[in-house]
């Protein structure tokens, strides 16, 4: 299995570059598949991590309040014990923020102040639960002045159902990616071993183990796993720069987030593992199909 | 241990239902015996050799190389045993992308040994068979007799005890066969124990030893000669 299978993988590196290269890009491409989904996953956790320490809620008012019934209103708000902190918009600063998020050229042609009500912006303990948000808003609620209340712990169990959803996707997308590329290049393996089957019988005559014969292969697919994922880490950081640079512009402040996470250290080498692993799939069926009876 | 090198007993080989390539052949081979096996296309000559080669399994009968019941060996052990077996092969089975070295000193590699063991024992070899100049050359590059003699050089170079050799001069002009019928006697002459098919009467008349004759997969003669 040592330098004697290293020195003859190489060799097959310098006769079959072609089919070499196409198992790379095999194993290159779908590591960038499964990369994207890990850095999708974490990308979402960041979200949710930053969210659920920061649960909010708008209290759409009623129209016509006046200052002397809004202020024990907040006060009444403030009194429940998860409530951190409250902040009166009027309908005005409500319509000047949204401008200033949309772009002054999509602000302007929005319809004037008349849709949007006065709110207040409730601010929720950091301690405090989802189920303990749902509390605060069901009593808001109640209260006379409000018209509706639209807390972020109904997003957060949305967001919760879809990340979860993601996981499963991610779960079946992973096997399927890793058997599908497993198989393809064990063919593209099983076409090297074709072109060396002379080589291969011949060497078994001379008494050859099946390890010896194997080792070149085994070595080829532990290479060619390296080469493919350090393929697919590039390719994913330049995506992330690409989706980083996006994110920190418009959508930043929308969903809370300031920069896109690459992968994590256990991601990477995940990566790398997976890549190595779909190689040595791929060599040991070549290894099972074509083993000596 | 034993005299003999080779003892085969009622030994047959059927590819099929009443498809006997084979059958009731029982011999021995002394030590350092040179023999040859003889017969018309189809009399069971490679067979044999496979038997002995461990290539292919008797159906019956039982094989006994130096003191090894080669029907019994598992597949690791029919390594093992490869490796203490020559066979020299009518169409060479040189790896064309390998130099004249690297195919002699394959089985070498099989076995793990040290570069410069492996560096020693190849030129050692090359230089017996009278191709010391061509150690870099490809196997493409070499007539018909230069190739045979590369695969004899691959053959021997484990020193084997026994070299068995399936028509070696079966591709080979008259004069190249000569030369290499004269390299397995050198060979022998070292203490290898040799059996060569052929069907070429004008060799074994040449170099006479013992004949072993098949006929439709029965031995039917069994001549002494001089080797």
């Amino acid at each position: 299995m040592g330098y004697r299978g290293i020195k003859r993988s190489f060799i097959d590196f310098q006769r079959h570059p072609w089919l070499h290269l196409i198992s790379v890009v095999t194993i290159a491409a779908a590591l960038v598949i499964l990369g994207a989904f890990f850095l999708g996953y974490r990308n979402l956790e960041s979200i949710a991590d930053k969210a659920k320490s920061q649960i909010t809620g708008t209290v759409y008012l009623k129209d016509g309040l006046t200052e002397a019934q809004l202020t024990p209103l907040k006060e009444r708000i403030l009194s429940l014990g998860m409530v951190k902190g409250v902040v009166f918009k009027a309908k005005h600063s409500v319509m000047e923020e949204l401008s200033t998020f949309l772009g002054s050229g999509v602000g302007d042609s929005l319809p004037g102040n008349e849709i949007f009500p006065d709110i207040l912006e409730v601010e929720v303990r950091r301690e405090a639960s989802t189920s303990d948000a749902s509390d605060v808003k069901t009593i808001i609620s109640k209260m006379p002045e409000v018209a509706d209340v639209d807390f972020s712990e109904d997003w957060m169990a949305q967001f919760k159902r879809i990340r979860n959803m993601f996981q499963i996707f991610g779960l079946c997308l992973t096997s399927a990616v890793l058997i599908g590329c497993g198989f393809i290049i064990a063919n593209f393996m099983g076409m090297r071993h074709q072109a060396r089957k002379n080589e291969i019988d011949i060497i078994r005559l001379h008494g050859a183990s099946q390890g010896f014969v194997m080792a070149p292969f085994l070595w080829e697919g532990f290479f060619e796993g390296i080469v493919g994922s350090i393929i697919a880490l590039v390719l994913l950081y330049v995506g992330k720069v690409f989706l980083g640079a996006l994110v920190s512009s418009q959508w930043a402040s929308l969903l809370g987030v300031h920069t896109f996470l690459y992968l994590s250290v256990g991601q990477l080498f995940a990566v790398v593992g997976l890549g190595i692993a779909m190689a040595f799939f791929g060599s040991f069926t070549v290894f099972l199909r074509f083993q000596e009876r | 241990m034993s005299s003999k090198m080779v003892r085969l007993h009622q030994v047959a080989k059927l590819y099929g239902p009443e498809r006997f390539a084979l059958r009731n052949v029982s011999f021995d081979l002394e030590r350092g015996e040179f023999a040859y096996v003889t017969g018309v296309n189809g009399a069971g000559k490679s067979t044999l050799l496979k038997l002995l080669f461990a290539m292919e399994r008797a159906t019956e009968g039982q094989i006994v190389v130096n003191n090894r019941d080669i029907c019994a060996l598992n597949k690791t052990k029919v390594f093992q045993y490869r490796r203490e077996v020559g066979f020299v092969f009518q169409d060479f089975k040189l790896l064309p992308d390998l130099s004249v070295f690297d195919n002699v000193s394959l089985p070498l590699e099989i076995r793990k040994m040290t570069p410069s063991e492996v560096d020693y024992r190849v030129r050692g070899v090359l230089s017996l068979v009278g191709l010391s100049d061509r150690a870099k050359d490809f196997p493409m590059t070499l007539s018909g007799g230069e190739q045979q003699r590369v695969a004899i050089a691959r053959s021997i170079i484990g020193k084997p005890s026994l070299l068995l050799a399936d028509e070696p001069t079966g591709n080979l002009d008259t004069q190249t066969a000569r030369d290499i019928m004269q390299l397995f006697m050198e060979i022998h002459d070292m203490g290898t124990t040799v059996l060569i098919a052929t069907h070429d009467d004008i060799l074994m008349k040449e170099v006479p030893a013992r004949v072993i004759e098949l006929e439709k997969g029965q031995m039917i003669s069994d001549k002494g000669g001089q080797a």
